[in-house]
């Protein structure tokens, strides 16, 4: 009783007017736009800092974002068009459910709380998050559900096919109306586009832009230029290596012994003489 | 029991999002319940967000207030303890904010402006070697704009890659790249690329205008397109051999001498294309018996010019160039004249890796030797002059400590005389390497194979038409720098050319002296 009335007033400070509160929070709003909680029936705009637990479903709009922090699982984005419910994890070991749109999850390699395994939901189909992943997950219009990884490796399971592991780079996609994975390398563009997505909303936080700019009235000018006294011209005599230069290599070769002595060359031709005589 | 409701009641009177509203979840209070640890826990994450939250809003003391607490509650936590690295670095708090880094990064935390937020703190810690470290292995395109500023060759290629992939804050990337290509002493490409960042239509706040026109100014005042070198080298070598003779019938012979080099390298760049010349001249004074050696008392000059030309987007992968040397030698104070050389070609460069460049070049060589040649009347086997080919491959690597390079090279030369026709090749390496602020050491070594002939009829007297040479040339310095340009430099060459008895020979030279380099 004690321990949610804590809850309760913890998640007043940080904002929230909504007086039904989980029982227990798995989750707190980091950041929130244009997206809604519907919340036993109610639906409500969230603030950052709300807590959030199992059953509690996030929708956001076309424009809409909203940044997740879940101390088992790490950091959780939901992007625009998107819908997503919080599991009880007790249940299924499943954390969270993407229902539509597109979502990223960060893993780090050490989750604040070590719960091992940590699923999430596609759809009703299940991808395994190992520690020290970042995966992006999509659910589209026509059943079409997809996994793209960009760090580490995770598995997914889907209906009664085999399970396969998705590794870095890689994209798997499926359709719960087909009996088929189609799974294709080399897609790290899109893979990382959920960081890049994250990057650009969170802002110049680091004032980053700032400094760049800064340090512009730090730039030296062309002293990092490596052609200094490289030769221009890299000929046999640098690759062969001579006593004093291009000009030691010419004196070498002028003086050096022949490899063969003029005595020592043969007349050309078989050097047989042949008296011819003619008759009268 | 009671309390909370009350706390509850009192909150809801304040007006939601208000200041003493969200930072009311800041206030470091003990936690009095039955499940201590859970209560810890939601406060923390709580006040982690409020800490985000106030961060981003730029309310730098509320925000290390916030965080700070809710590293307490939550030190497990990596990227609450990022949050509160980059609050530590916006108040001031460097030593702080790479502490809290240090320990995100022992935490698992994977987060990119990890290394942007590191990249920052070293660099306004002055470290900038560490920073552009950190930015070459980043992928983050701020990050890579950082390296670029700092001259970071990958960061600056993949820079170039983004801003291809998307227009994305791209005068951010363009203000980057020229910063790097104002390093490399492009100029009219670093202006190239700020070309118009400072007009109204680009959203740079009115500091970020003044520092980019700042900049401007600095190049047109400052960057070169002109950038000269030169090099004055002053040694006593103790010499074996100096005039190369066969070491099976002369006893090796020794002497002193002085020898005097200098060299002067000029660059012009004309936007991305480079066009250099260099001229070279070489003098030596024998010190010991000169009468035995002043025939090769050398006195050259050399000149080179080349031009290489960039292909695709700036800064460029691929280059294409030519290059030609042109070297005349006399003896005896320009008494004899040995010979001249002329070697040109062109070349293809590509830049593999940050500092791996793979350099094809293939090349056109004439020798002409004048006074120790018979004349050109006299028709003899063993006349010297020649005309060849050469195909070079070369692996280079540079950074500011090494410079290497591994050469492969193919020869094929034909000579007025018979006995000069050669085809061969070799291989060879060398190495630079910056030991200490002070000294530099370096060596190398070739080795060449080069089978001459064929002589007299091939097809009559079969494997004695042709000889095969084997020739060694190993090389090793070291440089101490006294003061400013200047070095004291020590080198050992050495060469040993492996023939028949009487046509072999070996030479090597110990050179102390002095080197000025501007």
């Amino acid at each position: 009783m004690v321990s949610n009335l804590s809850w309760l007033l913890i998640g007043l400070l940080a904002g929230s007017v909504e007086t039904s509160r989980p029982v227990t929070p798995i989750a707190v709003v980091r950041r929130a736009e244009s997206v809604e909680i519907e919340s036993h029936g109610a639906t409500v705009p969230p603030s950052t800092g709300r807590l959030l637990g199992a059953g509690e479903r996030l929708v956001t709009q076309r424009e809409g974002y909203v940044e997740l922090y879940l101390p088992s699982v790490g950091t959780v984005l939901l992007f625009g068009g998107s819908r997503m419910q919080l599991l009880d994890p007790a249940v299924n070991e499943d954390w969270g459910r993407l229902e539509r749109g597109r979502m990223w999850i960060t893993r780090p390699a050490k989750p604040a709380t070590e719960t091992t395994p940590v699923n999430w939901r596609v759809g009703p189909d299940q991808v395994r998050l190992p520690p020290g992943v970042k995966v992006s997950l999509e659910v589209g219009s026509h059943s079409d559900r997809k996994v793209v990884v960009s760090i580490g490796q995770v598995t997914v399971r889907a209906g009664t096919r085999t399970p396969i592991d998705v590794d870095l780079g890689h994209v798997a996609t499926w359709r719960s109306d087909r009996n088929a994975w189609v799974k294709m390398a080399g897609d790290l563009g899109r893979a990382r586009l959920g960081e890049r997505e994250q990057l650009r909303r969170q802002g110049d936080v680091l004032a980053a832009r700032r400094s760049l700019v800064e340090w512009l009235d730090q730039v030296p000018f062309g002293t990092q230029d490596r052609a200094g006294m490289r030769p221009i011209h890299w000929g046999t005599s640098d690759v062969m290596g001579a006593i004093g230069g291009p000009a030691g290599s010419v004196l070498e070769e002028a003086l050096r012994p022949p490899p063969f002595f003029e005595t020592e060359v043969p007349a050309k031709g078989p050097n047989v003489e042949v008296e011819v005589g003619f008759e009268p | 029991v009671i309390l909370g409701p009350i706390a509850v009641l009192l909150v809801q009177v304040s007006a939601p999002g208000s200041e003493p509203h969200r930072l009311d979840a800041c206030k470091d209070e003990p936690v009095v319940t039955a499940t201590a640890s859970d209560d810890a826990m939601a406060r923390g994450l709580v006040a982690s967000a409020v800490g985000y939250e106030e961060l981003r809003r730029g309310s730098l003391e509320a925000s290390v207030r916030c965080l700070t607490l809710a590293v307490r509650l939550l030190p497990d936590v990596s990227i609450v303890r990022r949050d509160l690295a980059i609050a530590f670095f916006q108040q001031g708090q460097l030593a702080e904010a790479l502490t809290q880094i240090d320990q995100a990064r022992k935490l698992g935390e994977t987060d990119l402006s990890l290394d942007t937020l590191e990249i920052l703190v070293l660099g306004r810690l002055g470290r900038w070697q560490e920073a552009l470290a950190k930015a070459e292995g980043s992928q983050t395109p701020m990050a890579q704009r950082l390296g670029a500023v700092l001259g970071g060759e990958i960061s600056a290629d993949g820079l170039k890659r983004k801003v291809r992939e998307s227009g994305h804050d791209a005068y951010l990337d363009a203000l980057a790249l020229s910063a790097y290509a104002a390093r490399q002493g492009q100029g009219a490409v670093a202006l190239l690329l700020i070309d118009g960042l400072d007009s109204p239509d680009i959203s740079l706040t009115p500091t970020e205008r003044a520092s980019v026109r700042r900049f401007r100014a600095r190049i047109d005042d400052k960057a070169r397109d002109w950038v000269p070198h030169f090099r004055l080298q002053s040694t006593v070598d103790a010499v074996s051999n100096p005039l190369y003779q066969s070491s099976t019938n002369t006893p090796l012979q020794n002497t002193l001498r002085l020898a005097f080099a200098g060299e002067g390298y000029l660059a012009y760049r004309v936007g991305e294309v480079t066009l250099s010349a260099s001229a070279r001249f070489d003098q030596q004074l024998v010190l010991v018996d000169r009468a035995s050696f002043q025939q090769g008392e050398i006195g050259a000059f050399s000149v080179s010019g080349g031009l290489e030309v960039p292909f695709g987007v700036y800064p460029a992968v691929l280059f294409v160039g030519l290059s030609v040397r042109y070297t005349d030698v006399f003896g005896d104070l320009y008494r004899v004249h040995v010979g001249q050389v002329v070697e040109g070609g062109p070349f293809i460069r590509m830049r593999m890796a940050a500092g791996w460049n793979l350099r094809l070049s293939v090349l056109g060589t004439a020798f002409d030797f004048s006074d120790f040649e018979p004349s050109s009347e006299q028709v003899r086997a063993t006349q010297r002059d020649r005309v060849g080919q050469r195909v070079g491959l070369s692996l280079l690597y540079g950074d500011r400590f090494i410079d290497a390079a591994i050469d492969g090279l193919f020869l094929n030369d034909i000579a007025d005389g018979q006995a000069f026709d050669a085809i061969g090749g070799g291989v060879a390496a060398r190495v630079d390497l910056q030991a200490t602020t002070r000294i530099r050491v370096g060596g190398g070594f070739s080795v060449m194979g080069r089978q001459y002939g064929p002589v007299g009829e091939q097809s009559v007297i079969g494997s004695a038409a042709t000889r095969a040479e084997l020739r060694a040339f190993v090389e090793a310095h070291i440089r101490y720098r006294m003061y400013g340009g200047m070095d004291v430099l020590l080198e050992d060459r050495w060469i040993q050319n492996t023939a028949l008895v009487g046509h072999r020979y070996a030479a090597n030279v110990v050179s102390l002296g002095v080197v000025n380099q501007w």
